[in-house]
């Protein structure tokens, strides 16, 4: 899978599934800080859910609440190095 | 604030098949919930659930067939009502998932036999249940069907409660009601609120164990002596989270203040807490009660007896805690887990005694809708 | 005397193969805020809400009392799409929409609300009961204002809701948000009156157009256009209810 291309589908995603619409996509920047108020992003934990959810259907990659996975939501790269990690 | 009697009493719940058995229960011991498994999803997810002990498949939406009617006899039995008291009687209902399992059992069987023309909810709308209890009590009363996640119920008993003061009725009908469901669980296990094992107030606490539970709770306009009495409450709302109230405890703080006014309630000998043992709700909650008590009051959590029921808790919960005083015990848990310094307050280990005179009983839910009501000891 | 200060009234014909109308230039004029996570119900409930309430000051205590026969649909369709046929746990914020009380939620978080929230259902006569709950609420002094409505959304595939509500396969369906403002010691607007009778003759002029609230919608729109008007609550077994209002 072509990271550039994965982390460009990630932030559309992440628009989408969060229905954040008056962003664009290629305006996140690759490691903006996703989720917490003081993150670039606003989002929160029922964001993350969500996101997580899409992930797992997507990708097949799932995200649980253990802390090692929950590192995964930090920021797009973050999560493209989740989903691409074996 | 004019209160009501409680002039009778249902209840299905992990406990037992009626309320005696219930309340019986709850004084001998922990309960442990059963395993339940939701197997239709592509990766089966297995959860601690709390069953009502039916002999019947979970997720049988019929099963309400039999429950609500048998817990509305078991409410209206010894009741003495005539047959156009009955006729008249309102029914006040409240549930978080209602008889969804209908819809879900329809569409799966449609599906399955590749009807063209399957479509999703094609059971909808709110009243069925509410056609059960009608039916059992013979009533061709009035209907309020409430839906504010976990306070349903509760707000069915003030909503009860205040037009019985008005003199609208005689006597009205509270139900509460949730079974097992595919949507409820999927939803839940979704939002990993979850746990394992259900421990208000504790430190080691990690999320809620679902549970089921019907029940009924017959009010009168006019208490007699001896009734144990629903002098009302409040209800109120912040908009800290769609899924929880404000971590603060402003609002819980605000609902039980305005629910001890509007009563006149000078003086508490026990709280019926919500206690869902979730990280956060234990937290709004904690932080409301340290606000609006200096000495607390000793703190009953009912939740790990018959799990989180959800929608249908103010009524199952209202039932089992009268039970309770009228045992004039308060019940304790076998095991609270390690107090978290965080919250400030521990949920009873030690059975206290339960004195005449007026207890709190707290609901919260998401959105935060905050439910507080006040019941008295003969 | 109680009275009614305020009303909006939104009944919108729902056709077969388009869908309804965007509302995100009406929101934009009732809203504080670009909410997210919401769907066409809490759409509805906003704009209903918000119309209502617009230019009027509401009072710290205000009540707020939700209906709807029918509940959130698109949500709750999502959910068992995902759930019973594709057999997936469904997304969080589908789930969580499926509950009564999100939109009040919403509802409450536009308008500055911090007092009562109920969502109270009853089919085919949903106004009735929250009109009902918020009077003996107005009654008995727990609130002095109300803002109380009844929403029905019309979910994609139109030939799928019909059947959903045994109706004709022609029959028209809407979707609606119908709201009143009622204040206790208001000294204009209709006053509402209730009586109680044993039989009721008179029909009132349904719409030709259908949702399980359409009740609700008559009399929003009625009161909109200055009339007076009559709601009959009850039936021929429990006897009749009737809420009249009256410039």
């Amino acid at each position: 899978m072509d990271r550039e291309i994965l982390k460009r589908d990630l932030k559309e995603l992440i628009v989408v599934e969060c229905q954040k619409n008056h962003i664009q996509p290629d305006r996140i920047g690759d490691d903006d800080i996703l989720i917490g108020s003081s993150g670039d992003l606003g989002l929160d934990s029922l964001d993350a859910l969500q996101i997580a959810l899409a992930v797992k259907k997507k990708y097949g990659k799932r995200i649980d609440g253990g802390k090692a996975t929950r590192m995964a939501l930090k920021s797009v790269n973050s999560l493209a190095d989740f989903i691409l990690a074996d | 604030m004019h209160p009501v009697g409680i002039r009778g009493v249902g209840l299905s719940c992990a406990l037992g098949l009626n309320a005696v058995d219930c309340v019986t229960r709850l004084f001998a011991g922990a309960v442990v919930p059963d395993r339940l498994r939701l197997d239709h999803v592509a990766e089966p997810v297995e959860l601690s659930y709390y069953r009502i002990p039916d002999d019947a498949p979970p997720f049988d939406p019929r099963r309400f067939e039999r429950l609500v009617p048998a817990v509305v006899r078991e409410a209206l039995s010894g009741a003495g009502l005539d047959e156009d008291e009955r006729r008249r009687l309102p029914v006040y209902l409240g549930s978080s998932c209602f008889s969804i399992g209908y819809s879900e059992s329809h569409y799966a069987a449609a599906l399955a036999a590749q009807a063209p023309d399957a479509f999703p909810m094609p059971c909808c709308g709110y009243g069925d249940l509410a056609e059960l209890a009608r039916g059992a009590a013979g009533s061709v009363g009035p209907v309020f069907l409430y839906n504010t996640a976990c306070t349903s119920a509760a707000n069915a008993l003030l909503g009860a409660q205040r037009a019985l003061a008005s003199g609208r009725h005689e006597y009205a009908l509270v139900v509460g009601a949730e079974l097992a469901n595919r949507t409820t669980l999927a939803g839940f296990s979704s939002m990993q609120l979850l746990a394992q094992r259900l421990l208000p107030f504790a430190a080691e606490r990690s999320g809620i164990v679902l549970g089921e539970g019907v029940g009924a709770v017959l009010l009168s306009a006019h208490p007699e002596a001896g009734d144990y009495l629903l002098h009302g409450g409040a209800n109120n709302c912040d908009s800290h989270s769609v899924t929880t109230a404000d971590p603060r405890g402003e609002s819980v703080a605000a609902v039980l203040r305005q629910a001890l006014d509007i009563t006149g309630t000078e003086e508490v000998w026990g709280i019926r807490t919500h206690g869902t043992g979730s990280g956060a709700g234990d937290v709004a909650e904690a932080a409301g009660l340290r606000k609006t008590f200096g000495a607390m009051p000793p703190l009953s959590a009912l939740k790990p007896w018959l799990g989180h029921t959800l929608g249908a808790c103010g009524v199952n919960e209202l039932v089992l805690y009268r039970g309770a005083l009228q045992r004039g015990r308060l019940p304790a848990l076998a095991d609270a887990g390690t107090p978290d310094p965080e919250l400030g307050v521990q949920a009873l280990t030690q059975q206290t005694d339960a004195p005449s005179g007026r207890y709190l009983l707290n609901h919260f839910g998401f959105g935060g809708n905050n439910t507080a009501l006040v019941l008295e000891r003969p | 005397m109680i009275r009614v200060t305020a009303v909006s009234h939104y009944l919108q014909p729902v056709h077969e193969g388009t869908a309804p109308p965007p509302l995100d230039a009406a929101l934009k004029q009732v809203c504080q805020e670009n909410f997210r996570r919401i769907d066409r119900f809490i759409e509805l409930a906003l704009l209903g809400s918000g119309r209502c309430a617009r230019g009027r000051a509401l009072a710290p205590d205000c009540g707020l009392y939700l209906g709807s026969g029918m509940g959130p649909m698109v949500g709750n369709i999502a959910c068992q799409e995902q759930l019973i046929r594709d057999r997936e746990l469904p997304m969080p914020f589908d789930f969580i929409n499926t509950l009564g009380n999100s939109a009040g939620y919403y509802v409450a978080k536009n308008l500055g609300l911090g007092g009562q929230n109920q969502f109270i259902s009853r089919r085919g006569a949903s106004f009735a009961a929250v009109l009902t709950a918020a009077l003996v609420d107005l009654e008995c002094g727990a609130v002095s204002q109300a803002l109380l409505g009844v929403v029905e959304e019309a979910p994609a595939p139109v030939a799928e809701h019909r059947r959903r509500q045994g109706l004709a396969a022609d029959a028209a369906v809407a979707e609606g948000s119908h709201w009143l403002l009622l204040e206790r010691d208001a000294r204009t607007g209709y006053r509402v009156e209730r009586e109680q009778v044993a039989r009721y003759a008179a029909a009132a002029p349904r719409a030709a157009i259908f949702h399980d609230s359409i009740g609700g919608a008559w009399v929003t729109e009625r009161l909109e256009k200055g009339e007076n008007c009559t709601l009959a609550d009850g039936d021929a077994a429990r006897g009749w209810e009737l809420f009249h209002f009256r410039a």
